[in-house]
């Protein structure tokens, strides 16, 4: 035994109430799903969206401006929509509006494969190395435990649809430099992050529902794409239908 | 008072896993004895407030068993019986995490973890995946998540279940410590009667879901007065034939004759039975019931 050691000491900390308990699931979650490299590198890509987001709402301000920096684009642009040059401002909704769809519509494709790689093992493996026993002896409900593990799936559903959303439109605004845009635009705004939410919320209730169904996470991604893809073609075909 | 249950009742099912039973005890170390489907994991879980109860009332460290759960599981440390860990985790990590689940902020966690790592003789594995931990290595794990935030009362569920010799021993003394040293009250569930004696001064001896018997290990060991344990240098068969003729009831228990003298007569008569038969006695003293006796004379009982 070192020489230093002082054995068991007790502790005299505060412990927090059971309000927040699911968010050191939450927390714990995102730490140990960030440690993988590959779910890193997936994340980086779902940033790629997001900068062609940025990228056009940018051009958009300067183009509303007018400016100089992007006289040739202006030129190509006057002779394709000349009314849009005209009046760059009175397109602006509609042009946000095109951007925003576009890219939420990448986002949510990509969410679907976000979530299945986060996902899977959340609840499958805590049942695989029987964790628990681990998790409810400790003061933790059941809620607790679930909303600690949706809150992993939010987590990372939002670091690639709202934050990258919100800095996109942070910097819409700033190459605008027009106040004004905050009126025209927030609803767009608002509908992007609840957009974010209900899909993390919906899709991340049912991964998690899968993910309690094995304790082999390698089987979920195949029930995912399954249900994923079967109900996609089934809403194709009564789409059909419909109008037939 | 550590626990007292009223007459607890649960039922799975057709089966009665605690019927009426109610007990109580006193701080220290306790050991939970009993064969297997006595009740004891059944009555572990009723303290925790993991199940409900169909009948009966209960306190653990002065909480209502049944309105309190969550506060009496942020003073009560828990390790269970089976393998169980949180997945993907160093041993620094797996520490840290059982003390914020119960509410540590993420800075004192970690600084517990690390003492509690040393304590536990994981100082040197702390960064290691804990999925590549020997069975010894899981156990100490456990017990230093349990402790982690400094609980009143440490239940440890067979914590000694699939180790080595070297391995058993040190989290016996573990244990031991918390509860002699550290005034830790440990309620120690095992069905290894040398491990319960080693760590415990209290046991509780659980059957088909009731106590019984309860006492301090000391109590319930009790003096034989009329029964005597001794040690022969020579013929031990033709001494116990003489003592047996004397009206004496003798049998062997390994190297050691067990007699038991008749009413009214004193271990003088002993004495005076190996000076006639020019025998040497070697050791005499008045037979005590090993807890072994104990347990398998409760559990036996009708």
């Amino acid at each position: 035994m070192p020489i230093f050691d002082q054995g068991y000491q007790h502790w005299s900390g505060t412990l927090s109430g059971h309000g927040w308990r699911w968010l050191a699931i939450t927390r714990h979650g995102v730490r140990i799903g960030m440690k993988s490299w590959f779910l890193r590198i997936v994340i980086l890509l779902g940033w790629v969206p997001a900068l062609g987001l940025a990228f056009v709402l940018c051009l958009w301000g300067l183009v509303e401006q007018k400016s100089n920096l992007v006289a040739p684009f202006l030129e190509i642009l006057a002779r394709l929509f000349p009314q849009l040059v005209a009046d760059p401002r009175h397109y602006r909704v509609e042009v946000w509006t095109i951007c925003y769809d576009y890219f939420m519509l990448t986002e949510l494709r990509y969410s679907m494969i976000l979530i299945v790689i986060v996902g899977r093992t959340l609840i499958s493996q805590d049942l695989r190395f029987n964790a628990l026993p681990l998790y409810f002896s400790r003061p933790l409900r059941r809620i607790d435990y679930f909303a600690g593990k949706l809150g992993v799936i939010v987590a990372f559903v939002g670091m690639v649809v709202i934050v990258p959303s919100l800095i996109a439109y942070a910097l819409g605004l700033l190459f605008s430099l027009d106040i004004t845009i905050v009126r025209d635009t927030l609803p767009l705004l608002l509908s992007t992050i609840a957009y974010g939410l209900v899909i993390s919320v919906s899709a991340g209730l049912f991964i998690l529902a899968l993910s309690s169904l094995s304790r082999n996470s390698r089987y979920i991604p195949i029930f995912w794409l399954v249900i994923w893809l079967g109900s996609a073609i089934s809403g194709f075909i009564l789409e059909k239908a419909d109008r037939g | 008072m550590l626990f007292q249950l009223d007459d607890i009742t649960k039922t799975y099912g057709p089966i009665r896993a605690l019927d009426n039973l109610s007990v109580s005890v006193p701080t220290g170390a306790i050991g939970l004895l009993g064969p297997n489907g006595s009740g004891k994991t059944t009555m572990i879980r009723t303290l925790l407030g993991l199940i409900p109860v169909d009948k009966g009332v209960g306190e653990i460290l002065g909480m209502d068993i049944r309105r309190r759960q969550l506060d009496i599981r942020r003073e009560v440390g828990f390790a269970p019986e089976d393998e169980c860990l949180f997945p993907r985790v160093v041993g620094i990590e797996f520490v840290a995490y059982a003390g914020q689940l119960v509410g540590m902020s993420s800075k004192d966690s970690m600084q517990r973890a690390h003492e509690v790592l040393d304590y536990v003789g994981l100082g040197e594995a702390r960064y290691r995946n804990v999925e590549t931990y020997s069975a010894g290595m899981k156990q100490r794990i456990k017990l230093a998540s349990a402790i982690v935030h400094d609980p009143k009362l440490l239940i440890l569920d067979e914590p000694t279940n699939g180790m080595d010799p070297a391995g058993r021993e040190d989290i016996l003394e573990l244990a031991r410590d918390l509860a002699r040293n550290k005034g830790m009250s440990v309620l120690f569930s095992s069905h290894l009667l040398p491990d319960v004696e080693a760590v415990c001064e209290y046991v509780v001896v659980l059957g088909a879901g009731k106590v019984l018997t309860q006492g301090t290990i000391q109590q319930l060991k009790q003096v034989h007065n009329r029964c005597f344990e001794v040690r022969l240098k020579a013929d031990v068969a033709s001494f116990a034939h003489r003592l047996s003729a004397l009206g004496c009831i003798t049998k062997m228990r390994d190297d050691l004759l067990v007699v038991q003298v008749p009413d009214g007569r004193s271990p003088q008569m002993l004495w005076e039975a190996a000076a006639e038969q020019r025998q040497q006695i070697r050791y005499l003293r008045p037979q005590r019931s090993s807890l072994e006796e104990v347990f398998l004379d409760a559990v036996e009982r009708p």
